[in-house]
């Protein structure tokens, strides 16, 4: 087919679409009925009846409606869709690992420094139908014997013991949870998919990844928590692109890398996100170092000291917000350096930069911007 | 303000301009909703902020592209809302249902479910496009991508709707 013919199908295809007959009213009634006074009252009660359906449905099905995986993948923030949109992402050949009647592979994958995206598929041969499935003791090692995650220590030490490893080599990416996600993309029968977003502040340039699993949870048919054993262990080749990455760093060119008390270290650009590291020392009268760590955080946290807002924008005018955040980041105190230190994470990707970059922060109603520069 | 009509008053006024727009919003709004109480929702929030800000809009000229900006946020807030819903999947069945029992002929239901399969912001994108005919740069300012990833994403929808229709294949990167 060619493009102009598929160009007046969908010409045709928009045009023939119509709206029911209560849409053509809509405007006269909203002039009429002054909604917009009414308007907070409004949304309270559709809020309250949406937050109502939203419980029912959720404790009654806890079922996500995630078209893919890939979609599930570009819900994390911006950044990720922006990667995807560039074809940042790999589809995994793989034959399934299988044990226990229940069959597992990795389907999709990303992977930069900052984030490790992997979509499982797994085929359930079992009797019984589960779903909210949970790996309870996955761990991933790379071609070095780099932990790249592990959330049980149990399992770790079983993992050196069984692999002729010390454990107590244990690397930077290691079992200190640098936070993580799962989404259960699909339940469908036998066929589930799981998507687990694994954040880091600096994964390591991979070609191989093993992942061991030993125990999966789930919850049965009447909602019982199942715990199934079984030895599940894949090898993910990783993809060129994702190992030969690079990514971007920016500095600050013209001096302007204090403001309200926060010194901008660097920007690191990569294929998803971006990460702005920082430090300062707040200027708060009634802390002093002698107060705990714990406490002077719950008061930055409580006070938000260094700022209100704050946005990056490009050249072109293009805005980037924060994007989620896990535990790779944050503001925290450090002792060895007396100083406040932090990273912060932006949806801007290596896809829409510019030679310059402006980082603006805003407080107290009071905008000031940062320029940094590659 | 220039009046886009003479002799009416704000209120006639703004009944205008809903009115002009309202099966462009409908296109929109339906590209990413299915439900049509939710998208009558999102219309009706949108014509609550016209309401409300139409003084401060200064180049009337521009008031299409406003509007469908305000209405997929409002889209996108209902569809967060509802994200976790699982009778958002039945929706989909029963719209598809309402295809069948209806006068549509069996080229026409096929290529309506081809649509309804692509990414949410596929869908967007090409209502914004042929559904409401603006131009990439216009739909670059609406949803805030860069024109190359609207243009690429338009690319690969349309191979992918052009090997359903072909070849009945599904291989499409979302």
């Amino acid at each position: 087919m060619k493009n102009s013919e598929l160009d007046m199908k969908l010409y045709n295809y928009y045009n023939k679409i119509e709206m029911s007959p209560k849409f053509y009213t809509l405007p006269k009634s909203i002039a009429k009925t002054n909604y917009y006074k009414n308007n907070k009252t409004y949304i309270l009660k559709l809020s309250i009846a949406c937050m109502l359906l939203l419980m029912i449905c959720t404790v009654t099905f806890g079922k996500n409606i995630y078209m893919s995986i890939l979609e599930a993948m570009a819900e994390v923030h911006e950044g990720v869709s922006v990667a995807i949109n560039n074809d940042y992402y790999a589809e995994i050949e793989m034959e399934y690992a299988n044990s226990n009647k229940i069959k597992l592979k990795v389907s999709e994958f990303i992977m930069d420094d900052y984030n490790l995206f992997l979509g499982f598929k797994i085929e359930n041969n079992r009797m019984e139908e589960i779903r909210n499935i949970k790996f309870q003791d996955m761990t991933i090692t790379d071609e070095y014997n780099n932990l790249i995650f592990c959330d049980d220590k149990e399992a770790y030490d079983k993992y050196c013991k069984e692999n002729n490893m010390r454990s107590e080599r244990i690397t930077e990416y290691s079992l200190t949870n640098r936070g993580y996600g799962i989404e259960q993309v699909k339940q469908d029968g036998n066929e589930l998919e799981v998507l687990y977003k694994l954040c880091s502040d600096g994964y390591p340039k991979s070609k191989e990844l093993h992942i061991q699993i030993h125990t999966i949870e789930a919850k049965g048919e009447k909602g019982e928590t199942l715990k199934l054993d079984g030895i599940w262990k894949m090898k993910v080749n990783v993809p060129k692109e994702f190992y030969e990455r690079n990514y971007i760093t920016y500095q600050v060119k013209d001096g302007s890398d204090a403001k309200y008390g926060m010194h901008i270290d660097n920007m690191v650009v990569t294929d998803t996100q971006t990460v702005v590291s920082y430090k300062g020392n707040y200027n708060i009268d009634n802390i002093t170092f002698n107060n705990t760590e714990e406490e002077i955080l719950d008061f930055i946290d409580n006070n938000r000291s260094f700022y209100d807002e704050i946005k990056l924008k490009n050249e072109k005018g293009e805005i980037f917000n924060t994007a989620s955040m896990t535990d790779a980041f944050g503001t925290y105190y450090s002792k060895e350096n007396e100083q406040f230190e932090g990273r912060l994470p932006f949806e801007l990707t290596k896809y829409d930069i510019t030679d310059k970059i402006y980082l603006i922060i805003i407080k107290n109603g009071e905008e000031k911007v940062i320029n940094l520069e590659r | 303000m220039k009046k886009l009509k003479e002799n009416t008053d704000e209120n006639d006024e703004i009944c205008y301009i809903f009115e002009k727009y309202m099966l462009d919003m409908y296109k929109v709004a339906k590209s990413r909703l299915y439900d049509e109480e939710d998208v009558y929702d999102a219309i009706q929030e949108t014509g609550y902020r016209l309401y409300k800000n139409m003084k401060k809009i200064k180049q009337p000229e521009k008031i299409k592209i406003w509007l469908l900006k305000v209405l997929i946020n409002e889209c996108n807030k209902i569809y967060n809302r509802k994200k976790k819903e699982v009778k958002l999947q039945e929706k989909i069945y029963e719209e598809e249902l309402k295809n069948v029992n209806s006068n549509y002929s069996n080229e026409e239901i096929e290529f309506d479910f081809i649509i309804k399969s692509l990414n949410k912001d596929d869908r967007l994108i090409f209502s914004l496009y042929y559904g409401n005919k603006l131009t990439i740069k216009e739909i670059s300012k609406i949803i805030g991508k860069n024109e190359n990833t609207i243009k690429t994403r338009m690319k690969r929808a349309k191979e992918y709707i052009k090997d359903r229709l072909e070849k009945g294949e599904e291989k499409y990167e979302k």
